[in-house]
């Protein structure tokens, strides 16, 4: 991990993050001509030349030629090549880091054709912690994974991969649409997905029709359900008969009723935040809701 | 002796014009070189969407020695916040002109920047500015190419008179 970081950072934020070490920072943020932040163990600290601080006087403040170079780098020096990516404001690179971009999207038509003069990136560390979704069985029905940003879902879908495909030995496919989960990379999981086959950089609605017809999956993984046509298809696949584990954005119990949920999932678990992925609040049967 | 001073004297005005024909062959070779290495990266741009590094390394094998050094110091500099003097200093290493180098570091130091549809139209700009260059080059090299060999010669001649 720490040799991506080293590749996209400039040498002055490299040296501020190994200042912090590489295994504590989840998240770091830089925005043009604004302060950059850096999340250590689930806090939002200023990044400065002496590592994380309290202080916005001691954070780095990048120009906007910093901001395109650091994209520059993401994109290992050819932004056409990830363009598909780009697109969906994201790059992700080896070792699963994933770079956020934030700027002037370039519309051709209805078809995003890139997005432009970006200023802010949010760079994401995954991090593997293997055994923390071990509260939740994953040997029968679907389960929907819901929690506030930062609470560690995708990192709880990856490990309920790796159990499912590896320990249980069902036939996994994961539906990485973000490249979150499994980060692939030249069609190689960069994060441990055990033996998941993953389809990366598609939507759900075409990712869950394509997996059930050509991979005959036991169980499906995806994450963020956000849209109708994301649940429309997760129901579609559990009518198959095929078990799906899933995450979505949620507060509380609460906001989950607002989502078009019915008939879909068996249990929800609701994680929570406390420093590490994987911590269940609540765990509430389907029908519940 | 005379003689053979005079004679020597032919030869090297011979080999001074010889060489001179030479360096604009050279020149017109690279220039269509790099035309075509526009085309090419163009199209490459649009469907193999293949890492820079990979495209430039494929690509530098199907170009002439000079345009080679030029790819290979790209490949190497590629990231580096100098990359546009250090393209500028290979290619006027090469043989270009100022001018004409200015146009080739640019147009290499501007590679993989931008979305694949404005990458094309950024060649396509370069492409034609380079043809028109190359164009020139190869109007001054059907020119004066014969030129160069006759006047070595002639001045050889000329000091072999002397001589004699």
């Amino acid at each position: 991990m720490s040799a991506a970081l080293d590749k996209l950072l400039d040498s002055k934020t490299c040296a501020a993050v190994a200042k912090i070490g590489y295994d504590r920072v989840y998240e770091i943020r830089l925005r043009a001509g604004r302060a950059a932040t850096v999340n250590v163990g689930g806090s939002f600290y200023y990044l400065g030349a002496g590592g994380a601080s309290a202080y916005r006087d001691d954070a780095f403040v990048f120009k906007e030629k910093e901001i395109a170079d650091t994209v520059y780098r993401a994109a290992d020096y050819s932004i056409y090549a990830v363009e598909a990516q780009l697109c969906q404001s994201f790059i992700t690179l080896q070792g699963g880091l994933r770079v956020g971009v934030c700027g002037t999207v370039v519309l051709d038509g209805d078809r995003v054709r890139t997005v432009r003069d970006v200023g802010s990136v949010v760079i994401r560390v995954p991090h593997e912690v293997k055994g923390c979704s071990d509260a939740v069985s994953v040997d029968n029905g679907s389960v929907l994974i819901a929690s506030p940003p930062a609470c560690g879902k995708t990192t709880f879908l990856r490990d309920i991969a790796r159990r499912c495909s590896r320990s249980a030995m069902v036939n996994t496919v994961v539906l990485d649409e973000r490249g979150e989960i499994a980060a692939c990379r030249d069609g190689t999981p960069m994060l441990d997905v055990g033996d998941a086959d993953v389809l990366t950089d598609c939507d759900k609605s075409y990712g869950f029709r394509h997996a059930v017809r050509v991979m005959r999956p036991d169980v499906l993984v995806t994450d963020e359900l956000m849209t109708e046509e994301d649940f429309e298809a997760v129901r579609k696949a559990v009518r198959s008969g095929i078990r799906v584990f899933a995450s979505v954005h949620a507060e509380t119990g609460v906001d989950l009723k607002t989502k078009p949920l019915s008939g879909i999932f068996d249990r929800i678990v609701l994680l929570g935040k406390g420093g590490k992925p994987g911590i269940v609040v609540q765990e509430i049967e389907g029908d519940a809701l | 002796m005379r003689w053979f001073f005079a004679i020597l004297a032919v030869l090297a005005g011979g080999a001074v014009g010889y060489l001179m024909r030479n360096g604009k062959k050279k020149r017109v070779q690279i220039l269509s070189d790099l035309c075509k290495l526009c085309e090419t990266l163009s199209q490459n741009v649009d469907y193999r969407k293949e890492k820079l590094s990979v495209v430039v390394k494929d690509l530098s094998e199907k170009v002439c020695k000079d345009v080679r050094v030029v790819l290979d110091t790209l490949n190497r500099s590629l990231g580096e916040s100098d990359l546009e003097k250090k393209m500028k200093d290979a290619c006027e290493h090469i043989g270009l002109k100022k001018e004409e180098s200015a146009i080739v570091a640019a147009m290499l130091s501007s590679l993989g920047r931008t979305d694949s549809s404005s990458q094309k139209d950024i060649l396509c700009g370069y492409a034609k500015q380079l043809g028109e260059t190359c164009d020139a080059a190869k109007e001054d090299f059907r020119k004066n190419a014969k030129l160069y060999l006759e006047l070595g010669v002639l001045l050889g001649i000329g000091v072999g008179i002397m001589i004699l």
